[in-house]
């Protein structure tokens, strides 16, 4: 079957780096979050730094996204389709909740012109395009605690930004479960796993009306 | 510092443990009484000159405004010019201090001043007002403003700890820098500094042992101690507020109506759909990976 180069190595080193930089930093804001004295763990300090250090790198790699996607055509994979938008995420939803089971093909395979299907498209792009950076601006504004206004819609400033990080990293965190075990719902389950180790990934063609 | 040997006159004490209770969080110095107004006519600071006297504001904000001046200041103080004795000047903190109950009979402070590093290091007889100036007191819980209230109590230490000069030499020990050089493992120093009091870290365990100041190598340096649900900034800081202005869904939420503290200030509403949210997501994974596991063996 043709294969094609649908994860360049930029961007599998990008999403590899993130994958370990969330891990970090999904544990390590678990343990700031729920600190109890005497836990197991890395402990309050160490995630303090820990956490710190792989939100800075995390904002670069971020910085990478952006430019790779505006210097590279895979920035066009996120561009939405507004018209037919939700028949592609209903039409996408039916497969998993019911074609799945069915052996029914993928109603979006992988093609030269298309990478995510239309549920993926619109959750990457609140995720890398809203979520990702609130949750950056809002980490950095953390870091520097002395300019976060002191009120913020009525809100304290600090308080208002710490419960929006919190609530961005529940998500992020809820995210990269869902993100996780759809990575094993490719012709194979392990399909897509090859995909984004090696770049490439078959091209099915088109479904079958 | 010892316990007043001679009897307290009990009239005193009952005008004392009546002003106590009467007296309001803040006065206004319109509020002074006439006696003490013509105290201050002599004995205000001057404006340009802070150390000159008596700030009139602070005195008036104070628990001891109501008091006027001659509850303290009495033998010696009849006429002027003053006949006062260097031991008359001033009354002893304790000789009004020891009745009425806590928290106005100091004995136990008295004793935890002397088990402190003050007490063992410096003078058995460690003074109240080494630290306090009677004419300002405030306690943290009266104050209207809570950063002002730990930071004028920080002051206090840092009038003795937080000298001019450099930190190497061991005379220099009680210098600024030495401060900040010592306390350099703790983030964001001056907003450590400015929302808590040295005491929360200084004194042991949760009791309220804000006077049992202990040796710089037994202070809390565990960041859990406050950043957690069970913060013992409740117990300290927070101990005369922890019943009131509680905020729902959050834990400790009278810290909250001051600041965000990192693991302290969890909304447990806000974990609890979440975990919720988890807990379903993780439920629908693995049933849908069953079902795709029978069915697709079904089909083959």
């Amino acid at each position: 079957m043709k294969k094609i180069l649908l994860y360049p190595w930029w961007l599998r080193s990008w999403h590899w780096i993130n994958v370990i930089l969330f891990v970090l930093l999904i544990w390590t804001g678990v343990e700031l979050h729920f600190a109890r004295p005497g836990t197991a763990g890395l402990g309050f300090q160490t995630s303090r730094v820990l956490h710190n250090a792989a939100g800075i790198l995390l904002t670069f790699n971020y910085l990478v996204f952006l430019l790779g996607n505006l210097l590279t055509k895979n920035g066009r994979y996120y561009l939405l389709n507004l018209g037919d938008i939700t028949e592609g995420m209903v039409r996408q939803l039916r497969f998993y909740v019911w074609g799945i089971f069915r052996g029914e093909p993928h109603p979006y395979p992988h093609s030269e012109q298309r990478k995510f299907n239309p549920l993926q498209k619109i959750s990457y792009t609140i995720v890398m395009y809203m979520i990702l950076p609130l949750m950056i601006i809002g980490g950095w504004l953390m870091f520097f605690p002395d300019k976060v206004p002191e009120e913020i819609i009525g809100v304290p400033g600090r308080l208002f930004y710490a419960l929006t990080h919190t609530f961005l990293g529940w998500l992020l965190g809820l995210f990269m479960m869902v993100h996780i075990y759809l990575g094993t719902t490719g012709n194979t389950p392990t399909e897509l796993y090859k995909g984004i180790l090696t770049g490439w990934v078959p091209a099915h063609g088109e479904p079958e009306e | 510092m010892r316990l007043p040997s001679h009897a307290i006159e009990s009239v005193s004490i009952m005008v004392l443990a009546m002003s106590i209770a009467a007296v309001p969080s803040k006065l206004s110095g319109q509020e002074l009484d006439e006696a003490a107004v013509a105290c201050l006519g002599c004995h205000a600071a001057n404006p340009e000159s802070p150390g000159s006297g008596i700030r009139t504001e602070r005195f008036a904000a104070s628990v001891h405004a109501l008091l006027g001046c001659r509850m303290c200041h009495s033998t010696g103080y009849e006429g002027f010019p003053h006949t006062a004795t260097e031991e008359q000047k001033a009354g002893d903190c304790t000789s009004c201090h020891t009745g009425g109950g806590e928290p106005y009979h100091f004995g136990w402070i008295v004793n935890e001043v002397r088990a402190s590093v003050h007490g063992r290091l410096v003078s058995e007889e460690f003074a109240c007002n080494e630290c306090h100036d009677p004419h300002e007191v405030l306690p943290v819980h009266r104050a209207t403003d809570l950063r002002e209230a730990i930071a004028e109590a920080n002051r206090r230490c840092l009038d003795c700890h937080g000298l001019e000069g450099g930190a190497a030499t061991e005379s220099e020990r009680h210098s600024l820098a030495r401060l900040i050089e010592v306390h350099s493992f703790l983030p964001r120093l001056r907003q450590h500094a400015t929302s808590a009091r040295c005491v929360e870290c200084h004194t042991p365990g949760r009791e309220q042992t804000v006077h049992l100041i202990l040796s710089a190598r037994s202070a809390v340096r565990d960041c859990v101690e406050c950043h957690t649900a069970n913060s013992a900034l409740l117990d300290k800081l927070y101990r005369h507020k922890a019943e009131e202005d509680r905020r729902a869904g959050f834990v400790n939420s009278v810290i909250l109506n001051d600041y965000y503290v990192v693991g302290a200030t969890q909304n447990k509403e806000l974990d609890n759909v979440m975990w919720g949210l988890f807990g379903l997501s993780l439920l629908g994974i693995c049933v849908h990976g069953v079902v795709r596991v029978a069915t697709g063996s079904q089909r083959s």
